[in-house]
């Protein structure tokens, strides 16, 4: 048996179990130190991982594993996309802890989902294999139906909660019934037999309809137009760490699947899907950028912007070149950074603001110099300011573009970029020139403070020093493109 | 490992100050100044080493296609003898601040903003390709604009320090423009490999073609744009007597001794290859003799200390601009550091006279101070006679060498140093009078007293070295000799009447100036015997007055046009229009979200349904 | 003889149903009975594409989306009793909440 494969995941799983153990056995440990705990442990866990490449070797971007018969793959995207797991789990769960506050209650609970999720997005990140590929983004999305309802005496967040659980079991559904299709065109579910079906000439009609059908479904988990529908309002009405984790684990997930799907398993069909990628890069860019303009919730703002990343992204998967897709995964390094300073920022100052009204963040630069600090630094590399991770993101995938010849994505692209420009730099100007709605000063713990230092420092290093993350997202794409 | 050191010390040291000791004023000093001390001797250290300093790590920075930016620290003699200067005078300058600026409010503000300086400097005398210089460049421009602003509660200053990054980016935007012009033609941007490549087409013998010889020049000159903005050359000069309302120390250290005179050492690192393009060099010639003519004749008829010494730097500039201009590269650097030196002296010791006096800084106030600062009159004293270029003392030599290359090169061009020469031992002489000798001439300046020892020991010893920096023992003249870029310049040959010219000299402006201010009155001597002449100097040629008229009345009648240009066809069809479509269009996207979650599905199954239909239908 | 193609048919007029009946009907319990049959139409497809091709992958696909369906029902069905106890209305069109 290859079960060593799944170590990491196994490890994860051991934790889930552990925690739910100790919290049913033991009432009597606080809830705040086993989460606690629980991070300790994935930081640990994480750790190992990144130190030793879960086995596949010293160059592990380049090499890969495969077990249970071509369904489980270990290589450099799925260690990768594991790595991703980790990071957004870790922000979304002390990001929770410090959301959680005086509702303590169910902050086990949420930890433990949380760690299911990051366990689903692990299993994606390596399943080629359509059955794999359901169950684990299921494992995804079914924990997010419940994190996006768990503030139950809250009506948005459970209106939130069932429309995103409506709109994404329709979706799956679809996704699931493009699978059946395309299981019924090559007869069978791996990646690899679709990939023998797909470089036929004439790939057969079901196969087309079926890889519609999964695109369409995956659109809903990238929060791509027109399939994006669901994003802005699920986006405010989430408590915000969940939307924290909507926004990198849920995103990173999707376009880890479909970066390998549409690479190797459906390599053979780029003529057919790349116009369908190309519009929805650029519905997206536009509804993203242009839907965002009069927000007057930052939440929602950030469920506008989320739409908007996701089209610069799927400008990189249309340039189908190892740039534009090393570029995808570069992106998604310096968003998930981002992110995880802006939703952190929230995430303090959402006791005495719970739905992130933009004009309650008027003079914050004067309530907490750190918390403006942090909160500007996130919005301006998601703005693609230099010479933070953001720009660096927006021009490589402004390079992929020209190069694949794309003018008119290129052009709305960079419409794009200048529109969110302006409602990032709207918040900017009301945390610092904005008059104060409130006034007292905010108190940061040492420890956020350490950790938003930290992710700002890496903000700016992944910007300023683009080498070693660009070389390395590099040498995985084409790892998997030349396999 | 010691290179990086050096260069990232004095950022740390900006980045401690800045996070947490803005409200310990004394920490924050201290912590500064111990930076700058520990980079001078790491400095030394590594300057001792020399050539076999082990090579830093490569630090590759970009790589876009072609181009390729990596940091690596530029460690040749030409850099060792510049970080020497940075190094060293920034070092005591820093000590001296300690005493200068003990009272004020915003000290911990000042040294974070002093540190953050020395980074910048020192980046751009590492700095190996022109990416990276221009990075620490634009950094440099941003700490002098904070340092020239300090006291922005004074109009004076922020005037002057907007004025100063204005006219800045002016010529930055050129030295940018050229930059891109370097790499598009030669597809690099590093200065070896661009060392490499101009030895190659030389010594190959291509003849180049005359539009790419037209495209050279064009590179030279624009990157000459951005020397001329940062050592205040004709005529982009105008920020630099404006820049005197920084505090004294970072005139000291900025405007006189270290940042001005990084155009000059852009200059030496990129002669090379300009020497490839003879025609540029004639221009930059002619340009910095302009300058140092000019500026001499201004410093004649200022009033304040402060602008007379800073007139000085700008014509001691253009002599270094010249003297690169004209072929010598090594002397201009030769004249650079024995400049930082008695520069910073006179700046400083101008900061002690201000401090003895509060800060009055009108000449023809002052008067009688030398039993009453003797220590400060000594070091003045010591700094003008080199500055003047009284023979034996270190700017006698160096501007010497200057000279000798015109001399040999171009006889105008000599003329014109000489007579800078003559006005400067002129200007200065008239400035001790005033200031030094006879009676006082107002309550502060009779009740002045000499200031604390803080502030007077790095007087001392830049007074040591201004006099003796000079001579082959100190080895400044000759870190130079075997640095390979300047190979190409020919050294001129030393002639005997020119030496006696130049030895004279300063002898005859500083008779000149003690007959002409002998007794000092409350006026100044030449506006009662050449009124006319003295207005034209005391309004500096009425360069101001021309740039303003030129921005206000040029402008006029073009901003009538663009002002309706701007109000009816930008503004309403281009950014009203272009910001109100986008509203609209973004209120219109808006509404698809109308938060019904049917609508929304079925949205979601028309997409799908278009999808369909669109790849497999029409197919 | 049942062929693949009848199948394909079949499965795809469920599909369809279920799809117009999640857009159509307001409760959002039958929405979760529509969306189940979207599911089962999967399932259809892949029983029959499973005999079609002759091998079992199909059908052991369709295990994992029963019990995936189930897990997806618990936490609908939670999440409209959590609903239901907020607002005492189970109609989509009363949650306007979240918009624009």
């Amino acid at each position: 048996m290859e079960i060593h494969l799944l170590k990491s995941e196994m490890a994860v799983a051991l934790l889930m179990g552990w925690l739910l153990l100790v919290d049913l056995f033991m009432p009597r440990i606080p809830k705040r130190y086993l989460a606690r705990t629980a991070v300790v442990f994935l930081l640990g866990i994480t750790g190992w991982l990144v130190w030793t490449g879960a086995g596949v070797g010293e160059r592990w971007m380049e090499g890969v594993l495969v077990g249970g018969g071509g369904m489980f793959v270990l290589d450099g995207l799925a260690l990768w996309g594991k790595e991703f797991a980790f990071w957004a789990a870790l922000f979304a769960m002390v990001a929770g802890m410090r959301f959680a506050g005086k509702d303590d209650d169910h902050l086990v609970e949420r930890v433990f989902l949380q760690l299911a999720a990051c366990l689903g997005m692990m299993l994606l990140a390596s399943a080629s294999h359509f059955a794999l590929v359901f169950v684990a983004l299921e494992l995804v999305t079914v924990v997010f139906y419940v994190l996006v309802a768990s503030r139950r005496h809250d009506g948005l967040s459970v209106e939130a909660g069932v429309k995103y659980l409506i709109y994404g079991a329709m979706s799956s559904g679809v996704m699931l019934y493009g699978m059946a299709l395309v299981y019924g065109a090559t007869g069978s579910l791996g990646f690899a037999e679709t990939a023998r079906v797909a470089a036929q000439p004439t790939p057969p009609m079901l196969l087309k309809m079926g890889l519609l059908l999964m695109l369409a479904g995956l659109g809903f988990k990238l929060a791509a137009a027109p399939f994006h529908w669901w994003a802005p309002d699920v986006y405010e009405g989430a408590p915000t760490p969940v939307t924290a984790f909507l926004a990198t684990l849920s995103k990173g997930a999707g376009f880890v699947l479909l970066v390998r799907m549409l690479t190797v398993a459906f390599g053979g069909m780029k003529e057919f899907w790349l116009p369908v990628i190309g519009v929805m890069a650029g519905l997206s860019l536009l509804f993203g950028s242009l839907g965002g303009i009069s927000q007057t919730s930052l939440k929602r703002l950030m469920g506008y912007s989320s739409v908007a990343h996701t089209g610069f992204m799927l400008l990189g998967v249309a340039a189908v070149s190892c740039a534009g897709l090393g570029g995808v995964l570069y992106y998604l390094t310096g968003y998930l950074l981002a992110n995880a300073l802006v939703f952190g920022v929230m995430c303090e100052t959402s006791g005495e603001n719970p739905y992130q009204e933009i004009r309650e963040y008027a003079g914050l630069g004067a309530r907490s110099r750190w918390l403006a600090g942090a909160l500007l630094i996130g919005l301006l590399s998601l703005s693609g300011i230099p010479p933070l991770a953001g720009f660096v993101a927006k021009l490589l995938m402004f390079k992929a573009a020209w190069q694949g010849g794309m003018t008119v994505l290129l052009g709305i692209a960079l419409l794009a970029a200048v529109v969110s420009l302006y409602y990032y730099l709207n918040v900017i100007r009301h945390m610092y020139a904005g008059e104060p709605v409130l006034t007292d000063g905010l108190r940061v713990p040492y420890g956020v403070k350490l950790l938003q230092g930290a992710l700002a420092a890496g903000v700016v290093a992944v910007g300023f020093f683009p080498g070693p993350w660009w070389d390395g997202s590099l040498m995985i794409v084409r790892a998997l493109a030349g396999r | 490992m010691l290179l990086w050191l050096i260069l990232l010390l004095p950022l740390a040291s900006f980045a401690v100050i800045g996070l947490f000791l803005l409200n310990r004023p004394r920490l924050a000093s201290m912590v500064s100044a111990g930076t700058a001390v520990t980079t001078a001797i790491l400095a030394l250290a590594a300057i001792w080493k020399g050539n076999s300093v082990e090579p830093a790590a490569v630090f590759s920075w970009l790589r876009v296609s072609h181009l390729r930016i990596d940091f690596t620290p530029e460690w040749d003699r030409l850099a060792q003898l510049m970080t020497f200067v940075v190094t060293f005078v920034g070092a005591l300058i820093h000590v001296y601040s300690l005493g200068y600026m003990k009272n004020d409010a915003g000290k911990a503000r000042f040294f974070a903003y002093m540190s953050l300086f020395m980074f910048s400097m020192q980046g751009i005398v590492l700095a190996g390709n022109f990416v990276v210089m221009f990075v620490f460049w634009e950094l440099v421009g941003l700490s002098s604009y904070l340092l020239i602003g300090f006291w922005y509660e004074k109009p004076g200053a922020a005037e002057a320090g907007k004025k100063a990054l204005l006219v800045n980016k002016l010529g930055d935007f050129g030295f940018m423009v050229g930059i891109l012009m370097v790499w598009s033609i030669f597809q690099t941007v590093d200065f070896q490999r661009l060392g490499e490549m101009a030895w190659l087409s030389v010594t190959g013998g291509n003849e180049m073609s005359a539009e790419l010889k037209s495209w050279l020049m064009l590179m030279g000159l624009l990157l000459f744009c951005g020397v001329a903005g940062k050592s205040a050359q004709l005529p982009l000069h105008v920020w630099l007597p404006d820049a005197m309302e920084g505090p004294t120390p970072v005139s000291a250290l900025i405007h006189a001794a270290t940042m001005v005179a990084a155009g000059v050492y852009m200059l030496c690192r990129i002669f090379f290859f300009l020497a490839w393009i003879p025609d540029v060099l004639t221009v930059i010639a002619w340009v910095g003799g302009a300058t140092a003519l000019f500026a001499a004749l201004c410093a004649v008829a200022q009033d304040d200390i402060k602008r007379v010494l800073a007139y000085s730097t700008m014509s001691q500039l253009g002599l270094m601009v010249m003297g690169v201009g004209l072929g010598g590269p090594a002397p201009a650097m030769f004249h650079l550091t024995t400049h930082a030196f008695f520069k910073a002296l006179l700046f400083l010791a101008a900061g002690s006279v201000l401090v003895a006096l509060h800060h009055e800084q009108n000449i023809w106030r002052m008067g009688g101070l030398r039993a009453k600062l003797p220590v400060t009159f000594l070091a003045f004293l010591a700094g003008m006679l080199a500055l003047s270029g009284v023979p034996g003392l270190s700017g006698f030599f160096s501007k010497d060498e200057i000279l000798m290359v015109a001399f040999a090169r171009d006889k105008v061009l000599f003329g014109v140093g000489t007579a800078v020469s003559f006005l400067t031992a002129f200007y200065m002489t008239r400035l001790m009078a005033a200031v030094f000798a006879g009676r006082a001439r107002s309550e502060a300046a009779d009740h002045a007293r000499e200031t604390p020892a803080v502030m007077l020991m790095p007087l001392v010893i830049l007074a040591l070295l201004s006099v003796a920096a000079g001579y082959s023992f100190l080895g400044v003249k000759d870190a130079l000799r075997d640095f390979a870029g300047f190979a190409s310049a020919a050294q001129a040959g030393h002639s005997p009447l020119a030496f006696w010219i130049l030895a004279g000299v300063p002898f005859a402006g500083i008779a000149a100036g003690w007959l002409m201010y002998r007794d000092v009155s409350r006026n100044d001597a030449l506006a009662c015997r050449a009124p006319l002449l003295h207005r034209l100097l005391a309004g500096r040629l009425w360069f101001d007055e021309l740039y303003d008229a030129l921005v206000r009345h040029g402008q006029g009648g073009l901003t009538t046009v663009l002002n309706w240009f701007d109000t009816w066809v930008v503004d309403c069809c281009g950014v009203k229009g272009v910001s109100l479509s986008t509203m609209c269009l973004g209120n219109l996207l808006r509404c698809f979200h109308s938060g019904n979650l049917q609508t929304y599905l079925i949205y979601l199954s028309l997409a799908l349904v278009i999808l369909i239909f669109w790849k497999l239908a029409l197919f | 003889m049942i062929a693949a193609n009848d199948c394909l048919l079949m499965s795809g007029a469920l599909f369809a149903l279920g799809v117009a009946g999640v857009i159509l009907r307001r409760n959002i319990l039958v929405q979760l009975m529509s969306l189940e049959m979207i599911l089962n139409a999967a399932n259809l497809a892949l029983a029959g594409f499973s005999r079609a091709h002759g091998n079992l992958d199909g059908q052991v696909m369709v295990f994992f989306i029963i019990t995936v369906a189930a897990a997806e029902v618990a936490v609908g069905l939670a999440i409209v009793v959590i609903l239901f106890r907020l607002k005492k209305t189970a109609h989509v069109h009363e949650l306007a909440g979240l918009k624009l």
